[in-house]
């Protein structure tokens, strides 16, 4: 009679590793994607926050016919949306009212009660800026650092925030200057701050690079050749090129306070000032460019493997300018006139950009973007 | 032995094929030196910039100690636009109509607008690394 032993039958150690090795193949190749899936996720979202200031882009116009003023800047208040919105002439060196086309929006973006909060009914100035200080004359209240009070410039609102970028949401130094920040900034020109307020005195002459605007659009003036501009807003008449092909607004980085390189003083988004990375982006470069964004003198970080190259440049630089930019995998989010929002390749040519920047050049895009 | 061969070989090919690279017109490293008057540029950047009828986006980088190496440069027509920074070492004061604007040492660019904001410099750039040295001048009886 013939025993038959059965063995317990084990894995070896050889089988197990195998086993656990093909589990750590498929894991690493599903991770990416799962990645992949979340930022296609926040890429939405991110968009669906434009769309948010493109509908309260759409009430504006339906209510006046033009975008608002990209900022208001002295003398000429007049340009400005007109009165009440600017206040008196002073000298347009000190430009002091400097409220950036934000605030026009707020009413539009459910957030009238910011806007209450800012004092447009007489000629005080009401500056962005002494919003901060002890007594802003505001509507509700002596001060606007008063026990309890909430300065308009701090308010936030989730939609400002583009979910993929990581960066700071209210800048705050420790004293009682704060500002809120967006991912989200208008465009204002093909070239950089000085052209586009046109100073009188600036070293900055337009590019003259060809075919960027044709002879049709010369008669207004470089100042009136984008959506925004200091002291002006463009029609909708004036868009000649199709609200469909205009940009209005566009993704930009907010400042890094995690990152290596940070020093402390970083105001990209702070959308409450009126200067390049602030509140305007230009179309002088394609987006996410390696070319440095050039600030006011200390005022950004340097961060070029988080894809923030900046140069803080030169004294009141006409020459600061500040790109589109983006942490969504080659493309960047911008607002057309009409209220669309697309995704920008990194990729597209340096003149379809620009004629996409500008309103009235006659510009027919002849490829898909 | 050889199909394993075989096999990797095509699959290199495949890679390279289907492309790991990136999409958009050709590009090229572009690299050299930038002098001011003879002495090189310390800190400054450039700028490819496509015009004419050279289609893609604009390219750029760097400069430290005269020297550049920019990637991605669009293959064809580029204005190059140059910029160069020098720090003054006068401080400037607290600028109180700018947001917390602090203290900062007061820095100028240097580089004339012929070489950026008005450049002049309207190069073709060729497909393999190109090799492209600039030497600038900052009076207009020198260039």
């Amino acid at each position: 009679m013939r025993v038959i032993t059965y063995r317990r039958r084990g894995f070896t150690l050889v089988e197990l590793l195998v086993v656990i090795a093909i589990i750590g193949v498929l894991t690493s190749l599903l991770l990416p994607a799962v990645q992949a899936a979340r930022e296609a996720a926040r890429r939405t979202q991110c968009g669906n926050n434009l769309k948010q200031f493109g509908l309260a882009f759409q009430g504006y116009i339906a209510a006046r016919k033009t975008f608002p003023p990209g900022s208001c800047n002295m003398p000429d208040f007049q340009k400005c949306g007109g009165k009440p919105f600017c206040g008196s002439g002073h000298d347009p060196w000190n430009r002091e009212s400097r409220l950036t086309f934000y605030v026009w929006l707020l009413p539009h973006l459910e957030l009238e009660n910011v806007y209450d909060e800012f004092n447009f009914d007489n000629s005080t100035i009401v500056s962005s800026y002494s919003l901060v200080i002890s007594n802003c004359n505001s509507r509700n209240g002596p001060g606007c650092n008063a026990p309890g009070r909430v300065p308009p410039t701090h308010v936030t609102a989730p939609f400002f925030f583009c979910p993929s970028d990581f960066g700071m949401r209210i800048w705050e130094d420790g004293s009682a200057e704060k500002w809120a920040m967006t991912n989200y900034l208008g465009f204002f020109g093909d070239q950089g701050y000085g052209p586009t307020w046109e100073n009188p005195n600036s070293t900055v002459v337009q590019d003259p690079t060809p075919n960027v605007h044709s002879s049709d659009s010369a008669e207004l003036g470089y100042h009136h050749r984008h959506v925004f501009a200091p002291n002006f807003g463009a029609q909708t008449a004036h868009i000649r090129d199709g609200l469909s092909n205009t940009l209005v607004m566009g993704e930009y980085l907010r400042a890094q306070p995690n990152a290596p390189g940070f020093n402390g003083i970083d105001f990209r988004g702070g959308f409450w000032i009126d200067q390049p990375g602030y509140s305007q982006v230009y179309t002088k470069d394609t987006p996410n460019t390696k070319n440095k964004d050039r600030f006011y003198v200390g005022q950004c970080n340097h961060l070029p493997k988080l894809g923030m190259p900046c140069q803080d440049g030169v004294s009141y630089a006409d020459d600061d300018v500040a790109a589109v930019r983006s942490r969504h995998a080659k493309v960047s989010g911008v607002l057309m006139g009409d209220g669309s929002v697309r995704f920008v390749s990194d990729y597209i040519n340096l003149g379809t950009w620009r004629k996409l920047g500008s309103i009235n050049g006659g510009d027919v895009i002849e490829v898909d973007f | 032995m050889l199909n394993f061969t075989r096999f990797a070989v095509a699959f290199a090919c495949l890679a390279a094929v289907a492309g790991c690279g990136d999409s958009g017109p050709e590009r090229t490293t572009c690299a050299g030196t930038v002098t001011l008057d003879g002495t090189p540029l310390e800190e400054g950047a450039i700028a490819f910039l496509p015009t004419g009828d050279t289609q893609g986006p604009s390219a750029g980088g760097e400069i430290v100690n005269g020297h550049y190496e920019v990637e991605d440069v669009v293959v064809g027509t580029n204005r190059v636009e140059i910029r160069g920074w020098k720090k003054t070492g006068r401080q400037l004061p607290k600028v109180d109509n700018f947001l917390g604007g602090g203290a900062a040492e007061e820095m100028i660019q240097i580089v004339p607008a012929k070489y950026n904001t008005l450049s002049e410099e309207i190069h073709r750039i060729g497909a393999k690394q190109h090799v492209l040295d600039f030497d600038l001048h900052s009076s207009p009886a020198s260039g």
